[in-house]
Parts: structure tokens; C-alpha cells; sequence
């Protein structure tokens, strides 16, 4: 398999805010070169990563 | 769990490939379901998108920068693939209907790098969206037995090296719902179903790598899309989107991090 596959516990982590107009942005956890997510359930986002070489 | 991974198939050569295993959180054990061949000797244009509706599912085969081989139905590269979660093949698929010469896995055909699939909670239909060449980037249905016309069509660009491809669109292929010239580099998309951005309802939010922006279509109305752009260059190259269940709002994978958008009064 060329990626990795990990499960995050969304909404951990807050660690930088950038405010537009009518949203925020928050970024939740850094990763190396994500590709795909999905919700599990609604706590959970699994997440696959490409692998490092 | 269904996975779209880049396959390394000896020689130098890889394919967009999926594999399926029973969903834990100890050991994952995948197992080939499908294999886009022929495997060719080149980093580029996996596709490598999945989206599941009911028994089905759809996946998006890049042509791999072998442009004409997206008009061979005889090849999987550059082609929307359904099959069953089991990896077997539906008997309604194109070939059984009315294209003998194709793959039975092959769906529609015609396109270069899709890197955006999802189903409209909304209409029940499949959409992509498709890394043009030097321009040509689109958002469109995903239509049984058609064919959007990759390397026939340029739709709207050019080579990188600035020889012309082909019309933008002409008849006998699908039409795209929005074009992008020059290119934004499309990627994820999904159709926005939720109670943080009500206004969205029903909207395509396109995502984007080289544009760095997150956009609305709205697409009611097929001979007036609406296009707005939310933000751009705030969180980088944007390469995922998912809407949240429950709460509505909005989750980016970038290159290198995990963004979560939510209305300021929240």
C-alpha cells in the first residue's frame, strides 16, 4: 500500500486560527501528505496519508 | 473500508488500484478488488477517487499522461469504474447494454485525471471534478456509457507546451457543468448538505491545489452557473473536503494538515 491509514479524534488540537469574513479556519492537526478522509462516526475522520520515503 | 492507492506492479509500472478490508483499529488486511490495467510506467494521473451509492462503487482511473489511451474502452486509464463493493461487475454496466467493446468494469470514458468524485445527497447522481491539461479543468455529472472526450477535446486548454489539443467541447461527448481556463488545478468536491452554511444548500463546493480556494457552483440552473470563491491562499493546497454528519461544517485535508471551517459565531 502506498498510503498510511490513521483515525483522528476531531476537534483536539486547536492551534491556529485564520478569520475571514463570515468563517474561521482552524487548523486541527498537521499530517504528511494526506489524500482522502472520511467520518466514521460523527467523533471520528479517518485519514489516509501517502507514505514517506 | 475501500481504499484508491497508487499500485506498484513490478517493472516500473503502477496502476490506480482498489482494495477492501474489514473496518479495526488493529490491523488492516486489504485485499485487491481491482486493478486498472494495463499498468503503466508513469507518476502521473491516478484519478484515485471513490464514492459508494448504495451497491455500487464508482471510481475515478486517471489516464496516467497517456492522453488518446482515454478514448481506448479496451483499457481501464482515463475512465470512471463501477463495480460492486465485492469487487464483481454489475451486469448493467456499458458493455452489456450497448458497448460490447468496452471493460465490463468501465462506466464513462474520456476523462484525464479526475481527483473529485461524490454523490449529491440532493439528486442521487454521481459528479467529478477533472484536471485539465494547460487549462481545462471541470466539474461535471458522471453519465452512464458516455464519453467526455479526453484527448479529443482540449476542453478549453492547451498542452503545457501551448499546442493546441482539440474544441473545448463539441457534440457527441458530455458537456462539463462549469469549466475552469486557466486551469485551478480542481480537486475535491462535494455537494453541501448541512445546518452551518445553510446558504450552501445544494451547492458544489470545489476544492483546489494550485488556486488554493474553496468555491460555491451553484447549478440549478444548467444554463446559468453561478460561481463564487469563499476564501483562496488562506490554508494551501486543498487536496479533501468533508462535511461534518452532524454539525455541518467543513473539514480540509491540505498538503501537510487537517483545517476545520466554521462560522465565526460559533
Amino acid at each position: 500500500m502506498s498510503k498510511n491509514i490513521l483515525a483522528i479524534t476531531i476537534l483536539l488540537f486547536f492551534s491556529s486560527t485564520l478569520q475571514a469574513e463570515e468563517f474561521k479556519l482552524k487548523k486541527i492537526v498537521n499530517l504528511t501528505k494526506p489524500w482522502g478522509s472520511s467520518f466514521i462516526n460523527e467523533n471520528e475522520l479517518i485519514i489516509t496519508e501517502k507514505k514517506v520515503k | 473500508m475501500w481504499i484508491s492507492y497508487s499500485e506498484d506492479r513490478g517493472d516500473w509500472k503502477t496502476s490506480t488500484s482498489i482494495a477492501k478490508a474489514n473496518f479495526n483499529r488493529k490491523n488492516l488486511s486489504f485485499k485487491n478488488i481491482f486493478q486498472a490495467n494495463p499498468p503503466i510506467d508513469s507518476g502521473y494521473h491516478f484519478g484515485s477517487r471513490l464514492v459508494i451509492k448504495d451497491n455500487y462503487l464508482y471510481a475515478s482511473a486517471g489516464e496516467r499522461g497517456e492522453g488518446m489511451i482515454a478514448q481506448d474502452p479496451s483499457k481501464h486509464p482515463g475512465s470512471i469504474i463501477r463495480i460492486y463493493l465485492d469487487g464483481s461487475i454489475p451486469k448493467d454496466n456499458p458493455k452489456f447494454i450497448n458497448k460490447k467493446k468496452w471493460l465490463p468494469e468501465i462506466y464513462q470514458i474520456g476523462v484525464r485525471n479526475p481527483q473529485g468524485l461524490t454523490l449529491s445527497p440532493y439528486d442521487g447522481k454521481i459528479y467529478a471534478s477533472n484536471h485539465g491539461a494547460k487549462g481545462g479543468d471541470w466539474f461535471g455529472e458522471i453519465k452512464k456509457g458516455e464519453n467526455y472526450g479526453w484527448k479529443i477535446l482540449g476542453w478549453g486548454g492547451t498542452n503545457y507546451s501551448g499546442t493546441k489539443i482539440g474544441p473545448k467541447w463539441k457534440p457527441g461527448f458530455t458537456k462539463a457543468i462549469q469549466y475552469w481556463v486557466p486551469s485551478i488545478a480542481a480537486s475535491a468536491i462535494t455537494i453541501y448538505k448541512g445546518n452551518e452554511f445553510k446558504e450552501w444548500e445544494g451547492l458544489a463546493l470545489i476544492t483546489s491545489l494550485k488556486d488554493m480556494s474553496l468555491r460555491t457552483l451553484d447549478f440549478s440552473n444548467l444554463n446559468n452557473v453561478q460561481e463564487n470563491i469563499i476564501f483562496k491562499k488562506k490554508i494551501g493546497r486543498i487536496r479533501d473536503i468533508q462535511i461534518h454528519p452532524i454539525t455541518g461544517k467543513i473539514y480540509f485535508l491540505t498538503q501537510d494538515a487537517l483545517w476545520l471551517m466554521e462560522k465565526i459565531n460559533d
